[in-house]
């Protein structure tokens, strides 16, 4: 006959094991931006010729997503984003001519111990918005 | 349910590698070739190690399957063998998978190879070692991998592991020894189990668990850093303290088993007897809270660490803080009378045991002083605290938020906190408690930004603050909060002066993104641990025989190791900017440059000029130097410092000061605190 101390013990540890499996958490980034080129939420006079951002980790290039995004949600570009040349925490998406206004950018990165980091922020290119 | 799916397969391929370790040790320690021939245990766990490497595999599989998911995005790939191929040959975790899965093979092929052969220590230490290969190799894609993959990273999270499964791998062997007799066991036959093979493994068992704590308080120093509060606050948090509180029992277990029942084992048949069903049953309860300490661990490594936990709710009305309570009264009386107990309490420790007091004396009265300590000292030291306390700012630390910052206070906050958060707008005097002066008061260091960020979102009840939730963003709230920083700051920052205090580092500068007249883009943070910044924040025309002047020392200010950075403060015209580039052999900014010299206009204040009163007032000319370590060092405002840096050869020999010093304190942190 099992003792009580093994028959309570698998009931908690059943109790516990569901409860435990459901809050286990995504696999919730502790990697980070920072920096950004151009930076979070400026205000630009030229508009920029790429998108750059850099990580504190190293990231999979071919799991890399950075959408940049007009202000009707459309994206700019249809190029992918590329690791660069010269430094493994940072991706490059080269921009087309932008037009004044606002711009969302939007990526979606894997780094190298699995973990995925996601974000977005605006920046906004100076000048007459044509309004269309 | 992908991440509940995954978080299982971690499980059961975590638990089987360690069992799997375990046994080999277990077997390669507490087995000699005589006791195989009559050891029903020994065939027993032998049979168990190729189904411990089957276990192994398919968790190995299906945490492939659900890492896939999770790396794509697309739940759908967990059952695409194209997507597990794509991960396995792209990435650095498909890499680390395909090592870990090929060393399972091996196992698996060696624990085949252990059954069907006779008795030999060496078979079991190679399928032990490759084993502890295998468990190792995953540290590779932790957490303690994460920042830089270096042996002193991951060492310490291998060592912890692959002692951790010597430990608890070896606790389903000393199972398979205590039940090795067949059926319901006599009273004489549960006192008659291998003692030798026990009390062999007893005896790593202790330095094992030893090294299992050393090592596991390594890689918690490194996952919480400085955020102990998150330890209470936390998914990480609360499954740390799990982790421990499941722990503490197992210890007192293997305590008992190793000082009570194993040598009960060698005495008369009833005190055998009965220390033979206390292991069965306090062994088998340990193997069940292993089994759920495991789980926690998984669960764990999968977490965010402490040190990046962003804890969004603190569930608590106060918080701890000796900064923020330090020098009020009862403080110090309370931490002098705490110290003063907890030193009796060490003295009553050592008292109990030279004097031989009884156990309950020898417990009971350090533990009572030590309740007492903490009882009169603690308590003093509460604050109050809210949901956002602790809450870290997502915006970071910087020129376009302290700008962004110091137009939403102007806009909302100037009536009542006056033009510079002197607490001495207007209407302050119609409060029954007027608004607090938050420039020259420290109340920035004594509370947390997300107290700020609280008071802005939801008011202070009782006072004239009112709710801001519902008129600015959370992005501009948390603007306010880095202006707030910045501006308190600006005040410390008077103290500042064109001379350097050799080897005081103490003052973080906002950083700031620009881009210069010939291309060129960056960050304040790109010339850390590279150069000296001298930054200029010019007028022109007014600034223009200055501009000159640094044109012509240039070569001696790079030869100096420092960059020259120019910021107007002033809206430059075309033909202006051109006039000014036309010969300037050093940067000067186009884009960027409203916001920091917005942001660096709260340094203008000085000793001899404050600059208190009303709206103040912007020099016309500033330049700050910033050290190699990002740290702001000296000022020269030439409207109140008088000639100062145009002597060039005092710049220098304050730039000669800044590159002899090493660097003296970490790095200024991008987000306020």
């Amino acid at each position: 006959m099992e003792s009580w101390a093994v028959h309570a013990l698998k009931r908690v540890v059943v109790g516990a094991a569901i409860a435990m499996c459901l809050h286990a958490a995504p696999a919730l980034a502790h990697s980070m931006l920072v920096k950004a080129e151009p930076p979070r939420r400026a205000v630009l006079a030229k508009p920029p010729a790429q998108v750059r951002l850099w990580f504190n980790e190293e990231i999979e290039g071919d799991y890399a997503s950075l959408v940049v995004l007009d202000a009707e949600k459309h994206p700019v570009t249809e190029i992918k984003p590329q690791l660069a040349p010269d430094d493994r925490k940072s991706i490059v998406l080269p921009m087309p001519e932008l037009a004044p206004g606002k711009y969302s950018v939007k990526f979606r990165v894997l780094s190298v111990d699995g973990h995925v980091v996601e974000s977005a922020f605006d920046f906004t290119v100076k000048g007459k918005v044509q309004k269309k | 349910m992908i991440e509940v799916i995954g978080a299982l397969l971690r499980w059961l391929q975590l638990a089987s590698n360690m069992i799997l370790i375990g046994s080999c040790v277990f077997l390669a320690i507490a087995a000699r070739a005589n006791t195989a021939v009559d050891a029903p245990w020994l065939a027993r766990l032998q049979r168990a190690l190729p189904w411990l490497s089957v276990t192994l595999l398919l968790g190995l599989l299906g945490l492939l399957a659900t890492t896939t998911a999770q790396a794509t995005g697309v739940a759908e790939n967990a059952w695409h063998p194209g997507a597990w191929l794509e991960l396995l040959q792209k990435t650095r975790i498909g890499r680390i998978w395909t090592v870990r899965a090929a060393l399972a093979l091996l196992v698996f092929g060696m624990a085949l190879y252990i059954r069907v052969s006779p008795w030999a220590r060496w078979r079991y230490v190679l399928c032990g070692t490759v084993a502890a290969l295998t468990l190792a190799a995953g540290s590779l894609a932790s957490h303690s991998a994460a920042g830089e993959l270096s042996l002193t990273s991951v060492l310490p999270y291998a060592l912890h592991i692959v002692l951790a499964s010597v430990w608890f791998g070896g606790l389903p062997a000393i199972l398979t020894v205590l039940f090795a007799t067949s059926g319901k066991p006599s009273h004489e036959e549960v006192g008659r189990v291998d003692i030798q093979a026990l009390k062999r493994f007893s005896a790593i068992a202790l330095p094992v668990m030893i090294a299992v704590v050393a090592t596991g308080i390594i890689v918690l120093d490194r996952m919480v850093d400085t955020s102990y509060a998150a330890l209470a606050a936390t998914s990480y948090g609360w499954f740390l303290n799990t982790k421990l509180a499941l722990l503490a029992p197992i210890l007192v277990i293997g305590a008992c088993a190793r000082r009570i029942w194993i040598p009960s084992l060698e005495q008369n048949a009833d005190v055998a007897a009965a220390g033979g069903q206390g292991l069965r049953k306090w062994v088998t309860v340990e193997f069940v809270l292993a089994l759920l300490l495991v789980l926690v661990a998984t669960v764990l490594a999968n977490a965010v660490p402490a040190k990046h936990a962003v804890i969004e709710n603190w569930p608590y009305p106060f918080r701890f803080s000796i900064d923020a309570t330090w020098g009020e009264s009862g403080v110090l009386i309370g931490a002098g009378v705490g110290a003063a107990l907890l030193v009796l309490a060490g003295g009553a420790v050592v008292l109990g045991w030279t004097k031989r007091w009884g156990t309950k004396s020898r417990i009971a009265i350090p533990a009572a002083l030590t309740a007492c300590a903490l009882a009169v000292a603690v308590p003093p030291l509460a604050i109050q605290a809210y949901p956002e306390t602790y809450r870290k700012t997502p915006v970071p630390f910087d020129a376009i938020s302290v700008a962004n910052g110091a137009t939403l206070f102007a806009a909302n906050c100037v009536p009542c906190h006056g033009p510079q958060a002197k607490g001495n707008g207007v209407l302050a005097k119609t409060f029954a408690k007027p608004p607090v002066d938050l420039l020259t008061e420290p109340h920035t260091a004594k509370h947390t930004a997300g107290d700020f960020f609280h008071w802005l979102t939801y008011g202070i009840p009782g006072t004239g603050m009112p709710v801001f939730a519902d008129k600015l963003s959370e992005e501009d709230r948390w603007d306010i909060v880095n202006f707030l920083h910045a501006t308190s700051r600006g005040y410390q920052a008077r103290l500042i002066n064109p001379y350097v205090a050799p080897n005081q580092p103490y003052m973080a500068p906002q950083n700031f993104s620009y881009a210069t007249h010939d291309g060129v883009s960056g960050t304040l943070k790109d010339f850390r641990r590279q150069k000296t910044v001298l930054l200029v924040l010019f007028s022109w025309p007014e600034s223009r025989a200055r501009l000159d002047q640094l044109r012509l020392a240039y070569a001696t200010l790079s030869g100096g190791n420092t960059v020259v950075l120019a910021m107007p403060l002033n809206d430059l015209n075309p033909e202006d900017l051109a006039a000014i580039t036309a010969d300037i052999p050093f940067p000067v900014a186009t884009q960027g440059a409203p916001e920091v010299a917005r942001s660096y206009a709260l340094f203008r204040r000085t000793l001899s000029n404050p600059d208190l009163a009303g709206e103040g007032t912007v020099p016309k000319h500033m330049e700050f130097l910033i050290d190699r370590y990002g740290y702001l060092r000296a000022r020269w405002i030439p409207a109140v410092d008088g000639t100062g840096w145009t002597d060039i050869g005092e710049l220098m020999r304050q730039i000669d000061l800044l590159n002899r010093e090493k660097e003296l304190r970490p790095p200024p942190d991008d987000h306020v605190h």
